[in-house]
């Protein structure tokens, strides 16, 4: 995609993910043409996608087609309108497995259930499989720090014997899908929330000076900006390569470059940058939900550091 | 002095007889007033906590032990500043709280502000309704141009015959909705350099021409206010200290209110750690070697708090004043509790993104002791108390400014 054809797909995506109202983002992107548009350049769009989507803080559900889309690709069609259900946590004993003929499901799903049928990560000896099949399940909004997101808590059985499998490189393969989309979201957050720290400490004023000017608070926040332009450049390189490795060091990257920046805005902004009124915490609550999607960043470093020590061997990520 | 003595068992500290005496009494109270297997006042819900803080403080004042050292013939304890980092630390340790929150600005600052600077009528009309809770006293520093420098502050206090008349805005005002009074910095003379020209004004927040509106914060509670001033009369009778000399009135009151925190910090943080410990163990992450680096780093942080708590006491009741300890005191724990909490959250997992139980009882420093483990305590505690602790009473750049320029003697910084 030439620089031309990407500012002006920025610029669409800017309307499209900052349009007010009900009307679902799968059905304002097919009026964009989304799928054209990534039949010429998928990686490209699905990056700007992300990106404008932290941005803008868009709220709206990108993620949840796409990685049904995978399962669909890889599996029966039906798992193209079955809602992914995420365990609680991809570290330790997966919540979800197969006891005596049915598998039990407490995870969080990213938008409310539609039909009567889940994919659900199930954990087994050969690694992670998914079971795509109808599910009797009770789910209530997760809440959490960002309603807004309109995450779901999700409690299901599913009966065994009912579900088709699908092997594990399709899990693999949204696990990487996930993770450098959050990445790159997260990384636009990230700068979106410097930029306005940059912008409030130039403004504000004490000791008759914009704050801006005392080192106390430029090195913070030059410091925060260093670790989000580095996160980006690996996320955007994990979406290039589609590697499930770039990808978890893109969100362990991105994850802790935006907590960070949260940090020192925060300490930037001082007592304002508390309260409800000032816009902030928006991208504060945004930031906390999606790092614990897909691995938190301090899961994700003891992930890499282990798997660094289990096979003596440091891939290279990209051209970097 | 409180005997300070390595011995074969570790750093001891005693504050001498007299003070240990009170200990041994204040202890007996508390097992009395206590009901058996008490868990902790974080161990109640919300509205049951706000409940027995009104009640608590009822009792405490009746055994004397609100307003513990004040003179007795303003209904005070009569007891020395000792005794009173005493009280406060058996009180922190028997989970109980001082008060209710607000008492943190109506007892511990206005209480003893007047005790130290106030008339003889200012002290006979308030001393005794701030130990009863009759008058509750709010705080009115801030202004929203005038944060780290406070000094800047421009709310305009005019003298009009008998009457000081005050226009302006004041802002962070905890605790501002149940306040009855507000204590506030005003500017009394423009002409006089910054700090000079302040006086320390008390205004009924019920007076004519006092707006307070609540301020909402990230976690979507409201704790802290905005005052607005329009034409506000106050008698003259009104200021504390002497006219124009309201900064030092002010800042006179580090010296009791630091030795406590020294005093109590420790036991509220060894308790948050406790609590954090047993999350680790419920969660099974205790094999994990960066979760034990982690709190065997937290650990040695509380034990270097406890003993630089010592020190700072120590030295205290030795002169009377605080040793440069205490300027570090406000840094290393408001540092160390956003490593603490982050900790907590990152222990919790995916499961952090579930909001669970009920929300802490406070919004500054820990929750209170004997507070369950749930995720909305620890999500709370992370976004809101430990981020604002760097930030509320002095920022950390504050703290390393003062520390930089009046300890290590470094150049000031360009102002």
């Amino acid at each position: 995609m030439d620089r031309e054809t990407e500012a002006l797909l920025r610029s669409s995506l800017r309307a499209v993910l900052s349009e007010p109202g009900e009307r679902s983002l799968e059905a304002r992107l097919a009026e964009l043409g989304w799928d054209d548009v990534v039949a010429v350049d998928g990686v490209t769009a699905r990056s700007l996608l992300f990106e404008v989507k932290g941005e803008v803080l868009s709220a709206a559900d990108a993620l949840g087609p796409m990685l049904s889309g995978i399962a669909a690709s890889e599996g029966p069609a039906q798992a193209a309108s079955a809602t992914l259900v995420l365990p609680m946590s991809l570290r330790e004993t997966p919540d979800c497995s197969v006891v005596d003929g049915s598998i039990t499901v407490d995870g969080v799903a990213l938008q409310p259930p539609g039909v009567d049928s889940l994919i659900v990560p199930v954990a087994g000896p050969g690694g992670v499989r998914l079971a795509i099949g109808p599910a009797r399940f009770g789910s209530s909004p997760l809440g959490g720090t960002d309603p807004d997101l309109g995450l779901v808590r999700v409690t299901a059985s599913m009966v065994a014997a009912e579900v088709t499998w699908i092997e594990a490189q399709a899990w693999e393969a949204m696990v990487a899908t996930g993770r450098y989309a959050l990445a790159i979201e997260l990384s636009a957050i990230a700068d979106r929330v410097v930029a306005n720290a940059v912008g409030y400490t130039k403004e504000r004023h004490q000791y008759g000076r914009p704050i801006g000017s005392f080192q106390a608070l430029q090195h913070r926040l030059a410091a925060a900006h260093a670790s989000v332009v580095g996160a980006g450049n690996v996320a955007r390189e994990a979406a290039r390569s589609g590697d499930g490795w770039t990808a978890m060091v893109a969100k362990y990257l991105a994850g802790r470059a935006a907590e960070g920046a949260c940090t020192q805005a925060q300490q930037s902004y001082g007592a304002i940058g508390f309260t409800w009124e000032h816009d902030f915490h928006r991208s504060l609550r945004r930031v906390y939900l999606l790092d614990r999607l897909f691995g938190g960043w301090r899961e994700l470093e003891v992930e890499i550091g282990e798997t660094l020590h289990r096979t003596g061997n440091v891939p290279k990520i990209g051209h970097l | 002095m409180a005997a300070a003595r390595i011995g074969g068992s570790g750093m001891q500290l005693t504050l001498g007889p007299e003070a240990e005496a009170f200990r041994a009494q204040v202890r007996t109270f508390l097992e009395r007033a206590l009901p058996t297997g008490w868990a902790g006042f974080g161990a109640l819900d919300r509205d049951e906590a706000a409940e027995f803080a009104i009640e608590w403080r009822k009792v405490l004042a009746e055994h004397g032990y609100i307003g513990l050292t004040w003179p007795k013939e303003y209904g005070g304890g009569g007891r020395s500043k000792v005794d009173q980092i005493v009280l406060s630390e058996e009180l922190v340790r028997a989970r109980v709280p001082f008060g209710i929150l607000a008492d943190t600005t109506s007892v511990k600052m206005m209480g003893n502000t007047l005790v130290r600077w106030g008339t003889e009528e200012q002290k006979r009309t308030h001393i005794p309704r701030i130990i009863s809770g009759e008058e509750i006293w709010v705080q009115g520093y801030s202004e929203p141009q005038s944060g780290s420098d406070l000094a800047s502050l421009s709310l305009n206090a005019v003298r009009d015959g008998d009457e000081w008349v005050l226009n302006g805005q004041k802002i962070w005002t905890s605790s501002g909705m149940v306040g009855t009074h507000i204590f506030t910095l005003a500017r009394t003379d423009l002409d006089a350099p910054n700090n000079h020209g302040i006086s320390f004004l008390m205004v009924p927040a019920n007076a004519p021409g006092v707006d307070i509106r609540p301020i909402t914060t990230l976690t979507g509670v409201a704790e802290f206010c905005e005052v607005f001033y329009t034409d506000v009369r106050i008698p003259a009778t009104s200021v504390v200290g002497e006219v124009n000399e309201g900064w030092k009135v002010a800042t006179s009151l580090l010296g009791l209110e630091r030795g406590e925190e020294a005093a109590t910090n420790p036991i509220w943080f060894r308790a948050e750690l406790d609590r954090i410990v047993a999350l680790a163990r419920e969660r099974g992450l205790t094999d994990d070697p960066v979760v034990r680096n982690k709190l065997a780093w937290c650990y040695s942080k509380v034990e270097i708090m406890r003993y630089l708590g010592y020190r700072i006491v120590t030295q205290y009741v030795k002169d009377g004043a605080l040793g440069p300890e205490a300027s570090i005191s406000k840094l290393y724990w408001s540092e160390y509790h956003q490593e603490a909490a982050q900790l907590a959250v990152h222990l919790l997992g995916a499961r952090a993104m579930v909001r669970e139980g009920r929300r802490p009882l406070r919004f500054f420093r820990t929750d209170e002791p004997g507070a369950p483990n749930n995720t909305n305590s620890w999500i709370d505690v992370f976004l809101l108390n430990a981020r604002a602790g760097t930030v509320y009473a002095g920022t950390s750049q504050i703290q390393r400014n003062i520390l930089g320029e009046t300890m290590l003697g470094l150049p000031r910084e360009p102002r």
